[in-house]
């Protein structure tokens, strides 16, 4: 039979750790890394959606998406979100990565306690309080996952962006220009933001939900309630960005094309 | 109650004795007629009754009131006494809780971490006035009197502090029950202390902002303890908190 490895810490001295310092200015320190991960994130993905929209403005054909793209950078709207918006991306990851664990011991005991928990309550018949299958550590360590592909992908996406937008390396002027927007994406990048896409909507979806869940928005919900509302949000993203990366690609002509006149 | 086929139960038990330096980390298969209605509890006891004397658990009141006999049960924390065996399937795992120090078996020492933890978040009262035996007692308000009983239900078992991942991986984490016990205290008029001494109590790495919302805490809790909400309200409290002043100290 198998060792279990709870022994380990079973003989641990749980109770004998000594009281940390009370301290009012770490205290504080504490509190406003929490406000910047949550509120990061819950901003990120007020960005990602009305970022859906904004490119979406490419259902209206190439022209729609260069005169709203002409639009922000010409009263100096887009180029404060570029950066902005990336500083908020690093901050979030900064702020996030916080809790993730370190050593390798720890993150195996995580997997090991979410694996054992949700696979315990299959085993479980109906019962009195054991009927929850557990999948919220799961959850979490996929928030976890993707978050830091995120971190990579996104990385790549944003340096694009701040490229496109400030400089003339590519196209005719300072600026995103439909053409080589599709372009790009056209050559191989759809792969890219599909991938992209897909963390995001999970990533989003999750992290909503435990927002809300740490800090009791709709605590009067039930947690399958908010997470059925979190996946709503998570599927209705992807399948509004799916429909702008088909007609970026060039997978779908523009569907709105004819209201501009092109 | 249709209990028509009595299964032959199959234990796997976690057996080690940390006193005994022979002794060595296994699992022990044991086999036992199911009986109608048969808990944990029962199954245990006729193990040690009828196969092997040396068994050691814990058991006081059998009736989900004394939190000693929580154990790990096809790896979830759970009470042994509440759980039937015929809510389980016929190969039963069960080890000691983790994040508790082990007595021998499937018995740990949850007492000292309660102990040590109440110290720790000084959960008690302390009190605005000295007792005046003579004086009509103070109204509460039944909504906090409930509030407070919901808190206070809390049985001390350590199901939560066994389910919860991040006081699985750092010892210094108050848990979930210390969490509620903190909660309990904080909602309660007769204590003298305000948000502001609470705040650096709770708002730290170790406290609430350690909790990483995975909430096994609250699927695993046999008292069926409403977690999510003693979170969400210290999260809340730490914003007013931060501007909170402390209570002038005791004359």
């Amino acid at each position: 039979m198998r060792q279990p490895l709870d022994v380990i810490d079973a003989e641990r001295v749980a109770c004998g750790t000594p009281a940390g310092p009370a301290d009012r200015a770490a205290a504080r320190r504490e509190l406003y890394w929490e406000i910047l991960s949550g509120g990061s994130g819950f901003l990120l993905t007020v960005y990602i959606w009305v970022h859906v929209f904004d490119v979406g403005s490419l259902l209206f054909g190439p022209e729609g998406f260069d005169r709203l793209a002409e639009f922000l950078e010409g009263f100096y709207i887009a180029q404060p979100v570029v950066i902005l918006v990336t500083l908020l991306f690093l901050a979030h990851a900064v702020a996030a990565a916080r809790k993730i664990p370190a050593r390798a011991r720890e993150r195996r005991r995580f997997n090991r306690l979410a694996r054992e928990l949700a696979g315990a309550d299959q085993r479980w018949r109906a019962g009195e309080g054991a009927e929850r299958p557990h999948e919220d550590s799961r959850l979490w360590v996929w928030q976890l996952r993707t978050g830091m592909l995120i971190l990579v992908l996104g990385s790549f996406h944003v340096g694009l962006m701040i490229i496109d937008t400030f400089t003339a390396v590519w196209g005719e002027r300072h600026g995103m220009e439909a053409a080589t927007t599709m372009e790009r994406v056209a050559a191989g990048l759809s792969w890219f933001y599909l991938v992209l896409l897909v963390l995001l909507a999970i990533h989003a979806s999750v992290g909503v939900y435990r927002l809300a869940l740490k800090w009791g928005v709709a605590a009067g919900r039930s947690r399958p309630a908010l997470k059925r509302f979190a996946r709503i949000f998570g599927i209705a993203f992807l399948a509004a960005g799916i429909f702008v990366l088909a007609v970026m690609a060039g997978w779908l002509p523009p569907p709105f094309a004819f209201l501009l006149g092109s | 109650m249709s209990q028509a086929a009595q299964r032959t139960l199959k234990f796997e038990i976690f057996r080690y004795n940390p006193e005994d330096p022979a002794s060595k980390p296994h699992m022990q298969a044991f086999e036992l007629q199911e009986t109608p209605f048969m808990s944990l509890f029962i199954a245990l006891n006729k193990l040690r009754e009828e196969q092997d004397p040396t068994l050691q658990f814990d058991f006081v009141c059998r009736s989900a009131v004394c939190g000693s006999c929580g154990m790990m049960v096809n790896g979830r924390p759970a009470l042994a006494c509440k759980t039937l065996t015929s809510q389980l399937e016929r190969t039963i795992r069960l080890h000691p809780l983790p994040a508790f120090r082990l007595v021998g078996d499937l018995a740990v020492d949850t007492g000292s971490w309660f102990r040590g933890m109440t110290e720790r978040v000084q959960g008690w009262i302390e009190a605005k006035a000295p007792f005046d035996p003579d004086a009509v007692e103070e109204r509460m308000d039944d909504e906090v009197a409930r509030a407070i009983y919901e808190r206070e239900r809390c049985i001390e078992c350590g199901c939560c502090v066994a389910s919860c991942a991040v006081a699985n991986t750092r010892p210094a984490f108050v848990a979930p029950a210390g969490l509620n016990r903190i909660a309990r205290f904080m909602m309660d008029p007769r204590d003298r202390r305000k948000t502001g001494d609470w705040f650096e109590v709770f708002a730290s790495d170790e406290g609430v902002f350690g909790c990483l919302g995975l909430m096994a805490c609250q699927d695993v809790c046999p008292k069926e303890l409403p977690l999510r909400e003693v979170y969400a309200y210290l999260r809340r409290k730490s914003l007013t908190g931060i501007l909170s002043r402390r209570a002038k100290p005791a004359t």
